[in-house]
């Protein structure tokens, strides 16, 4: 039996973000960008969705004069991804 | 990075994951190491200095140059923090910097102890803790070269503190010391174990 895919996590983006959080404390935007490829217009969206999800946690600040994206799993978030990856299992065992 | 969301399989989410997990922990690891090369190479050199002005003017003062690697390694490290931008910390990097800490504490308080109140043979200690931390290093990173070289450390520089004579040959342990992170620094940076896959 195939468990269901959490559709907020099946996307490439938004699937590397959490793949990156979920091994770290925090993570600056900057970093995350570099380490996706992906451009800052399209993972500030990505970041959005998985923020009003609750899965991640988005804090704004500044470091000197320039603006700083922090961003960090919740434990929803883990506990989301730990569920996506049960799942995928339930796909490959076939 | 790009999305095609209907032809993304279980398949290539796993692979996905596991590729982002690998790559991200191999540039944080590799990133770090340049903080070791960093403590490595003034280990060395102070400890090389130390050497040549103990040996050369006979007078053990100069062992208070020894407070010099903090001095000049703290705001070095935070200078290279901030040219680097802030890097994510894991499991791994946070363990090392708590080992090199630990390390760090140990070696200030008891060198303090031993010139102020309490005289002991400060560089069997700090040969031991050396390679004790540079032995758990290896072991966070997986890397049997490292482990040995720790160990070998560890084990014979106390031997070597004892046969060497005078004093100020000793400070020469630290010299290797002082290569032997910066190697491990080298090591990490370079080696293709570490190196992102494409």
């Amino acid at each position: 039996m195939f468990e269901r895919l959490d559709p907020l996590l099946h996307s490439e983006l938004r699937l590397a973000v959490m793949s990156i959080l979920v091994d770290v404390d925090e993570a600056e935007f900057v970093y995350i960008s570099r380490q996706t490829g992906a451009t800052a217009g399209n993972l500030s969206i990505q970041l959005n969705k998985l923020s009003d999800a609750g899965y991640i946690a988005v804090e704004k600040g500044f470091k000197g004069r320039k603006p700083c994206t922090v961003c960090r799993i919740t434990d929803r978030g883990r506990e989301a991804f730990e569920n996506y990856v049960k799942a995928l299992a339930t796909y490959i065992r076939k | 990075m790009e999305q095609n969301n209907s032809e993304f399989t279980p398949e290539q989410s796993l692979e996905l994951i596991r590729d982002t997990l690998d790559n991200n922990r191999r540039d944080i690891l590799r990133s770090s190491s340049s903080f070791l090369i960093l403590w490595g190479s003034i280990l060395f050199v102070i400890s090389l200095l130390i050497y040549f002005l103990w040996s050369g003017t006979g007078r053990p003062d100069w062992n208070f140059l020894w407070f010099a690697i903090p001095v000049i390694g703290y705001p070095a490290n935070l200078w290279m923090s901030r040219k680097h931008g802030k890097l994510p910390n894991n499991a791994i990097t946070s363990a090392l910097g708590q080992t090199w800490s630990v390390f760090g504490f140990f070696s200030i308080v008891i060198s303090v102890l031993a010139l102020t109140c309490c005289p002991m043979n400060i560089t069997l200690i700090i040969v031991v803790l050396f390679g004790f931390a540079e032995c758990i290093s290896g072991c966070l990173m997986k890397s049997w070269v490292i482990i040995i070289a720790g160990a070998l450390f560890g084990v014979g520089a106390p031997v070597l503190s004892t046969v060497l004579t005078g004093d100020a040959s000793k400070s020469l342990l630290f010299t290797v010391a002082g290569l032997m992170l910066a190697l491990t620094g080298v090591l990490v940076k370079y080696s293709r174990k570490y190196v992102r896959k494409a």
